[in-house]
């Protein structure tokens, strides 16, 4: 699959449908459509019915204690095989212990021995579903003093260990770095280039002493300009905009996706020349 | 994984009741101080909750206004750490605690319009069903009717409800003026459903509540029929039985799944496996 895509939101179902966007792909939400039927199911098979379609899920608490949901696994491999997505993705994080759920991507203290738990889950997750995964590097507030190692050299790891392999959110990247004052460029220069298979690209709320990952707001331009160091070190990656609030009109956001595929020509050209 | 489980127990424990604790094992820089990095996780868990509560309590955040919804999800949410992988389940417990945890006069009729809120978003995305269609009824013989079974399709569901919560809700979420939430002395029964895409709800006479109640529990066209008598007579009770039946068709109620008769499945089976042998003879 390549190309620029948008996630898939419930107040552009109709605009979808009638307009046939040129977008080439959507992203959508695994928990919004593993509900028995109605509406979301409906949309999302006639939409599959035009578009290729990927799937992202935000439960799947890779890395928590607990032991894995067989019941969310059940339910998404199901959906999975409805869909036929080209691929799934969730994030590098923990969502709750002890059977309770935050409901939030909580960071992970980047140690040997979380490396070697998420690496195992990762691999029975992949066994379960019989497909390799994506994960994502998600925005954080805070860092761990435990931590023995980098986010990215943790994800590297991570992807060399559990065979899994990488969607990177360069606002995520942008922010993380803000919050913990690192380089963002380091974080890409970690990254196994052949693992990645998609890019995240949002917008965030800048408290001034912090960055808030709200997804809520337009791309702003150091994320930009990340995205396309990203493009200069990985090539050609399948980009997308997401927007979980505030989401605006359908056409607003394939014009703000115009600016991926501006800056990707322009990288790719220049890499090639 | 002894770290790692007493890391993530202790940030979660911090998550529902703010500590110092947890902030010894976090990093501070000049700009932010892990006080003020781990708030944003406690803020931000119960942000995300009650904005689910908000999405799926509509008419009762409209009934109850802003400040007065606040303080009750407040109070779910204190009271019920999620323990659902999908968000979409977690307001499931809302008129139980307005019920039980809840002051106030109003507390049963507000329990009342929880609940029913509930049913209609349960409709939204219920299961699928092919529905059953009159063409499908028009080809049962005469002989197979009594012992006729049907299935509801299942986004329906029957609620008692002893206040006029409906009416309550449609106000409330037409922003009309507020109506006065009244009990009442008897119990009404209302049916909530899906039709297309959208939830519908009506009142149900207190023969077609019983009705429905017995196609739920597996009773056949004769013994609807007969229990109908009770309230409306003997002669009638056959046709009130038709006329039901005609209006569900109508509605959407009925599912196509299973409509099962003893003599109609046997004759189906019959001829299925004589066709087969038929096809076998053929080839
Ligand atoms: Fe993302």
């Amino acid at each position: 699959m390549k190309g620029f895509g948008l996630g898939l939101r419930p107040r552009h179902y109709e605009a979808i449908l009638k307009s046939s966007p040129r977008v080439e792909w959507f992203e959508a939400l695994s928990e919004n459509y593993m509900v028995p039927g109605g509406r979301p199911l409906h949309y999302l098979t006639r939409i599959r019915e035009r578009y290729p379609v990927v799937l992202h899920g935000v439960s799947l608490s890779v890395g928590s204690i607990d032991s894995l949901d067989r019941g969310y696994l059940a339910g998404l491999k199901a959906l999975a095989a409805r869909v036929e997505p080209e691929w799934i993705s969730d994030h590098l994080c923990w969502t709750g212990v002890g059977g309770r759920n935050l409901h939030d991507l909580m960071p992970l203290p980047y140690t040997e021995e979380a490396l070697r738990h998420v690496a195992r889950r990762v691999r029975t997750v992949q066994d379960f579903l019989g497909r390799r995964i994506l994960l994502e590097n998600v925005s954080s507030y805070v860092a761990y003093r435990k931590s023995a190692m980098s986010e990215w050299d943790f994800l590297a790891a991570l992807a060399r260990d559990a065979d899994c392999d990488i969607l990177l959110d360069i606002n995520n990247i942008y922010v993380s770095a803000f919050n913990h004052g690192f380089d963002p460029v380091e974080f890409l220069d970690g990254i196994p280039a052949a693992r990645v298979r998609q890019i995240h690209l949002a917008g965030h709320d800048n408290c001034g002493d912090l960055i808030i990952d709200t997804h809520d707001a337009k791309v702003i331009g150091p994320v930009w300009d990340l995205y396309a160091q990203a493009l200069q070190r990985f090539g050609p990656v399948p980009t997308m905009i997401e927007r979980d609030d505030k989401i605006p009109p359908l056409g607003t956001l394939v014009l703000e996706l115009d600016r991926a595929r501006a800056i990707s020509g322009n990288v790719l050209r220049k890499k090639a020349a | 994984m002894r770290e790692l489980a007493s890391l993530q127990l202790a940030f979660q424990d911090h998550v529902y009741k703010p500590g110092r604790k947890m902030e010894r094992a976090m990093l501070a820089t000049r700009r932010a101080s892990a006080a003020r990095r781990l708030r944003i996780y406690a803020n931000a868990y119960r942000l995300r909750l009650a904005e689910v509560l908000g999405n799926d309590y509509p008419g009762l955040a409209a009934r109850l206004g802003e400040e007065r919804f606040a303080r009750i999800v407040r109070a779910y949410i204190a009271a019920h750490p999620s323990r659902h992988t999908n968000l979409r389940w977690y307001g499931a417990g809302l008129a139980r605690f307005l019920q039980h945890s809840s002051r106030g006069r109003d507390r049963q009729a507000l329990a009342e319009l929880a609940q029913f809120e509930w049913a209609l978003g349960l409709a939204f995305d219920a299961a699928d069903a092919p529905l059953l269609e009159v063409d499908r009824l028009a080809i049962v013989p005469p002989a197979d009717w009594p012992a006729l079974r049907f299935v509801l399709q299942p986004s329906v569901q029957l609620l008692v409800l002893h206040s006029n919560a409906p009416q309550v809700w449609r106000t409330a979420r037409a922003g009309g003026r507020k109506i006065a939430m009244s009990p009442r002395r008897t119990a009404v029964s209302w049916i909530v459903w899906r039709k297309g895409f959208e939830p519908c709800y009506r009142v149900l006479e207190a023969d077609e509540a019983w009705a429905l109640r017995a196609v739920k529990h597996g009773r056949d066209f004769a013994q609807i029929c007969s229990g109908l008598r009770r309230f409306a007579g003997g002669e009638h009770a056959a046709q009130r039985g038709a006329q039901l039946l005609r209006n569900w068709l109508a509605e959407g109620l009925l599912s196509a799944a299973a409509l099962t008769s003893r003599a109609g499945s046997q004759g189906r089976r019959r001829t299925s496996r004589t066709r087969r042998r038929g096809a076998r003879a053929g080839a």
